[in-house]
């Protein structure tokens, strides 16, 4: 797994977490990347040719974030319906 | 006699600008920082909260009322922020006018005015309600614009607040309110305060797979400590001490034995549960070398807490720190914040007469510069931070802090005796756990529970390596069995209600890591088995 500083991860963990933000904020954002590293998990993000071409630890990384977002999805899910049952009482 | 500021000067040093600045703070952090500012210094909550909520005794289910209301506003600024539309929001223009037109009064007058406290109480609360989920790393899948902020906030600058200034007041996300007392703590759920000390937080993201549980294998190592590895060494170190006093450093053991017997461990305890998470060692339970050597023969998806010390060379101060290592964040240091003192007791209690003479006062000689205290968040249900030993006794600088943020977990790394409930541990573990609400896991290594003496007339209790204390239950001892080199542990997430002093419910959202599984882990259990 390739690894990242404090301030990459953060980086990339908007990158994930705000799928639908525009293209040119997307960029912005992979233009604070500091580490060499962190932008190659970047652009493999946000790229399927370039996360093709990875390195096994670059693609690595990207998986793990990938199922994080599903992972807080379904989190996400359930705290909704705890919310609903919270407020229908 | 000192003139008493007004309103107006009291807040140009929390928000600068402020005698200009009429114009709302849409920045909700900021408006509630300002707010709870006043609040707090004024001491005028507490004043307000004996006649609440507003309108009583007009309305049916007035504090129904005003939670809805109050929700209902934080939501339309939630929605504005979302869309970059934050300047444009004005659901509270009459409250901030309000405050405004209180600037050229005397700080004291405040808590007179049931008016202007209820207007700060709602400024306060509706900025809370926007900021929901801040500190998670929640997936919108959106463009949230006001989620994107935060986080390039609380990544760049440490804190949330935008105007406010920074070296007064930092604002950082809530996990935990109390449900006891009355503080400035009791009044948010999503927000927290702190006065700008010399503690400098880091919130940190990790994309961490939660499941319904989490593993923990807990190596209480070293299993043995000897008296001779502590070490005198005042007369090298760098700061003169009166008569009476000295320093001491702690020499660690050559040899790979802990990587040795961290696979099997691993791998037992893996067999047993299925899966584990996250392996936490105690202070100054392994040097750099072996850290490294674990961390190298761990999974990436297998998070290490450990204590990570150096012994003090000649006049170099020793190391004292906790490494979170949390892949694919790189590993992130913490420095222990407070030195321990060994007095005759405690020389007596660890039988250390024989290298540290009982009628000195013996201070560890470590490098305690560069105070920082990290936040990991690893889902919206699970935000972690860890302290050295003293540091979880001490409330400056760094308890204030974990109270008001209130991490879901908070692990204690130490270097001292049985985690039995009568003991110091159990005590602030108990306290955090009451307010603001953390659970607490204490671990210490084998090695110093056993050289610890038990009280004269009492049975030892030594191989009590670890306490967990949470919200709902007494502390809980977690016992070494003989012949056991490990224990592993389950957390299961709780979610209760809690609620503000001005009556907000976060419907059941505050979730508590509970502990449901103990597992004596033996090293070469699996082996046999298999």
């Amino acid at each position: 797994m390739a690894l990242l500083t404090p301030h990459d991860a953060n980086v990339i963990s908007e990158l994930v977490q705000f799928a639908g933000m525009p293209e040119d904020r997307k960029r912005e954002l992979l233009a604070k990347l500091e580490e060499e590293d962190a932008r190659m998990v970047g652009e493999a993000l946000l790229d399927p040719q370039k996360y093709s071409d990875a390195t096994p630890e670059v693609q690595a990384t990207v998986d793990r974030y990938r199922a994080w977002v599903e992972n807080n999805k379904r989190l996400r899910r359930q705290r909704e319906a705890r919310q609903r049952s919270g407020r229908s009482r | 006699m000192p003139v008493e500021p007004t309103v107006e000067q009291f807040l140009a040093g929390i928000l600068p600008g402020c005698p200009d600045a009429t114009t709302f703070p849409w920045w909700p952090p900021d408006c509630f920082a300002v707010c709870l500012t006043l609040l707090k210094h004024t001491g005028a909550y507490t004043q307000l909260l004996q006649d609440w909520p507003p309108d009583r005794g007009k309305r049916e289910e007035a504090l129904a009322h005003w939670a809805s209301t109050v929700r209902d506003v934080g939501a339309d600024w939630r929605n504005a922020l979302r869309q970059g539309l934050g300047p444009q929001f004005n659901g509270l223009s009459k409250e901030w006018e309000h405050l405004c037109r209180s600037f050229n009064r005397q700080l004291w007058t405040v808590a007179k005015d049931c008016d202007l406290l209820k207007t700060l109480m709602k400024l306060v609360a509706v900025a809370d309600e926007a900021c929901e989920g801040v500190g998670a790393p929640e997936d919108t899948g959106e463009d949230d614009h006001f989620l994107q902020q935060t986080r390039a906030f609380l990544r760049d600058d440490a804190t949330l607040g935008v105007r406010v200034d920074p070296t007064r007041v930092r604002v950082l996300p809530r996990m935990h309110t109390p449900q006891n007392g009355l503080t400035e703590r009791s009044l948010s759920l999503y927000l927290s305060m702190c006065d700008a000390g010399e503690v400098t937080p880091r919130w940190l993201s990790t994309p961490f797979l939660q499941n319904d549980s989490i593993n923990l294998l807990l190596i209480p190592w070293p299993h043995e400590v000897l008296v001779s590895q502590f070490r005198d060494v005042t007369d090298t170190a760098t700061t003169d001490l009166p008569d009476g006093f000295g320093f001491f450093t702690y020499d660690f053991l050559k040899g790979d034995d802990l990587i040795a017997l961290a696979g099997p461990l691993y791998a037992e305890a893996k067999r047993k549960l299925g899966r584990i998470d996250g392996v936490v060692l105690p202070e100054l339970s392994i040097t750099d070398e072996q850290f490294r050597a674990l961390r190298d023969s761990l999974p990436p998806e297998c998070f290490l807490v450990a204590g990570v010390g150096r012994a003090g060379v000649d006049s170099q101060r020793g190391g004292n720190e906790v490494r979170l290592s949390f892949p694919p964040l790189q590993e992130v240091v913490q420095k222990k914040h407070h030195p321990w003192k060994l007095d005759e007791s405690q020389v007596i209690q660890y039988g250390l007469g024989g290298v540290l003479s009982p009628s000195r006062e013996w201070w560890e000689y470590a490098d305690l510069t560069d105070r920082r205290l990290d936040f990991i968040a690893m889902s919206e249900d699970l935000v972690i931070c860890a302290l050295v030993c003293e540091d979880l006794a001490r409330p400056d600088p760094v308890a204030n802090m974990v109270r008001a943020v209130g991490p879901n977990l908070l692990l204690a790394l130490l270097m001292d005796g049985p985690q039995t409930k009568e003991r110091w541990a159990a005590r602030y573990a108990t306290v955090l756990a009451d307010d603001p609400g953390c659970s607490v896991l204490s671990l210490t290594s084998l090695g110093m529970a056993q050289l610890s003496s038990p009280e004269a007339g009492k049975p030892s209790r030594s191989r009590v390596v670890a306490l967990w204390k949470d919200r709902f239950k007494s502390a809980i001892e977690i016992e070494l069995p003989q012949g056991s080199d490990a224990i592993a542990i389950s957390l299961s997430t709780r979610y209760d209600e809690e609620f503000t002093a001005d009556g907000r419910g976060d419907d059941i959202n505050a979730a508590f890591p509970i502990l449901s599984g103990v597992h004596p882990i033996c090293a070469t259990a699996g082996s046999k088995k298999r």
